[in-house]
C-alpha cells in the first residue's frame, strides 16, 4: 500500500515537472517566419546581420519598423584589426571579431536566445561573426520547430523519474535564486555600476 | 553594462542552460543583474615575447533581489589571456550562477 501511494506520489511530481519543464521550453520558442526586427548595433553589425540571415536563409521575415515585428534582435560587436606588430610579427592581416546578439518576444519581454561568437583571425571579418550569429539562430528555430523537440520535457520527466528512484532529488534542487518556478532575471544596461 | 557585456551573458546563461528566465523590461523581473567589465588587449610587447594576441578580460556583475534590495549574488572573473575574449567571461559568471542556484555554494 505504502509503495503504491509512493509510486503514486511520484508520478503526480513528474506530471508537474514534465508540464513545468514543456511551459518553460514552449516559451522560449521562435516560430519560423516571424516578423523581426534587428535593431541598430554598433559599427553597422545589423547590416551584417541581415545579409547572413538572408544569406543562411533563417526562416525569419525581416521587417524595418519595430511596430510591426514580434522579435526584436539587439547586439554588439567590436572588431579588432591586425596592429602593425600582429603584422610584422605574426604575419597575419586578418581582424579578430567578437559578436553577441539577443532575440526578444516584444510581447512578454522575454530573451528567447542568445549568441556569442568569438574569432581569432576572422577570414571574412563581420561576415564571418555575422554568419556564425545566423547560423545558430537558425538551428535554434530549425529545432524549436521540431516535433521531438517537444518532447524534451518528457525526457527530463524520465530523467528525474529515474533520479527519483536511484533516491537522489533529480533536477529540482531547489537554490536561493529560486530557479524554475518562473523567477525572471532582468540583463539591464541602465544598471551598470556595482 | 559597459561594452555590452549584458548580450554575452545572456549568451553565456543561454549556452550553460542556466534555469532563470531572461527579460529586458526590467518591472517583469524578480531579480536584477548589473556589472561591469573591462578589456585589455594585446600589446606589441605581448605578441613579440609571449607570441600571444589574446586579450586579459575583466569582470564583475551582482545580482539584487528587487522585492528585498539584497544582493544575493556577486561574482567576479579576471581572465589573463582570454581565449574566447568577452565569450569566455561571459560564460564563466553563467557558469557561477548556475552554480548558485543549484546550491553548490556555502
Amino acid at each position: 500500500m505504502k509503495s503504491k501511494a509512493f509510486i503514486a506520489l511520484i508520478l503526480l511530481f513528474a506530471l508537474f515537472a514534465f508540464q513545468h519543464a514543456s511551459s518553460q521550453e514552449a516559451r522560449k520558442v521562435i516560430p519560423p517566419n516571424s516578423k523581426v526586427f534587428v535593431a541598430s548595433m554598433p559599427d553597422g553589425f545589423d547590416e551584417f546581420l541581415k545579409a547572413a540571415i538572408e544569406k543562411k536563409k533563417v526562416p525569419l521575415q525581416i521587417v524595418a519598423e519595430k511596430d510591426q515585428s514580434d522579435f526584436q534582435i539587439t547586439g554588439q560587436s567590436e572588431t579588432q584589426k591586425a596592429s602593425t606588430a600582429k603584422k610584422v610579427i605574426m604575419w597575419d592581416w586578418r581582424s579578430n571579431e567578437q559578436a553577441s546578439i539577443q532575440v526578444s518576444n516584444l510581447k512578454t519581454s522575454e530573451v528567447v536566445f542568445a549568441y556569442s561568437v568569438n574569432k581569432v583571425s576572422s577570414a571574412h571579418g563581420k561576415k564571418s561573426s555575422a554568419e556564425a550569429c545566423a547560423k545558430h539562430l537558425k538551428e535554434k528555430i530549425v529545432a524549436s520547430s521540431r516535433p521531438e523537440q517537444q518532447l524534451r520535457g518528457q525526457r527530463r520527466f524520465t530523467s528525474l523519474v529515474g533520479a527519483e528512484a536511484r533516491g537522489g532529488t533529480g533536477g529540482l534542487r531547489k537554490g536561493t535564486i529560486a530557479p524554475l518556478d518562473g523567477s525572471a532575471a532582468a540583463v539591464a544596461r541602465a544598471s551598470t555600476s556595482c | 553594462m559597459p561594452n555590452s557585456f549584458e548580450t554575452y551573458v545572456a549568451a553565456g546563461i543561454e549556452k550553460k542552460k542556466v534555469a532563470v528566465v531572461l527579460v529586458t523590461d526590467r518591472e517583469r523581473a524578480d531579480y536584477e543583474l548589473s556589472g561591469v567589465s573591462d578589456i585589455d588587449k594585446a600589446g606589441w610587447a605581448k605578441m613579440l615575447f609571449l607570441g600571444s594576441q589574446q586579450t586579459h578580460e575583466a569582470a564583475s556583475i551582482k545580482i539584487v533581489n528587487l522585492k528585498t534590495g539584497k544582493v544575493v549574488f556577486a561574482y567576479s572573473v579576471n581572465k589573463t589571456n582570454s581565449y574566447k575574449g568577452k565569450q569566455s567571461a561571459g560564460e564563466a559568471v553563467a557558469k557561477h550562477i548556475n552554480e548558485k542556484i543549484e546550491n553548490r555554494y556555502h
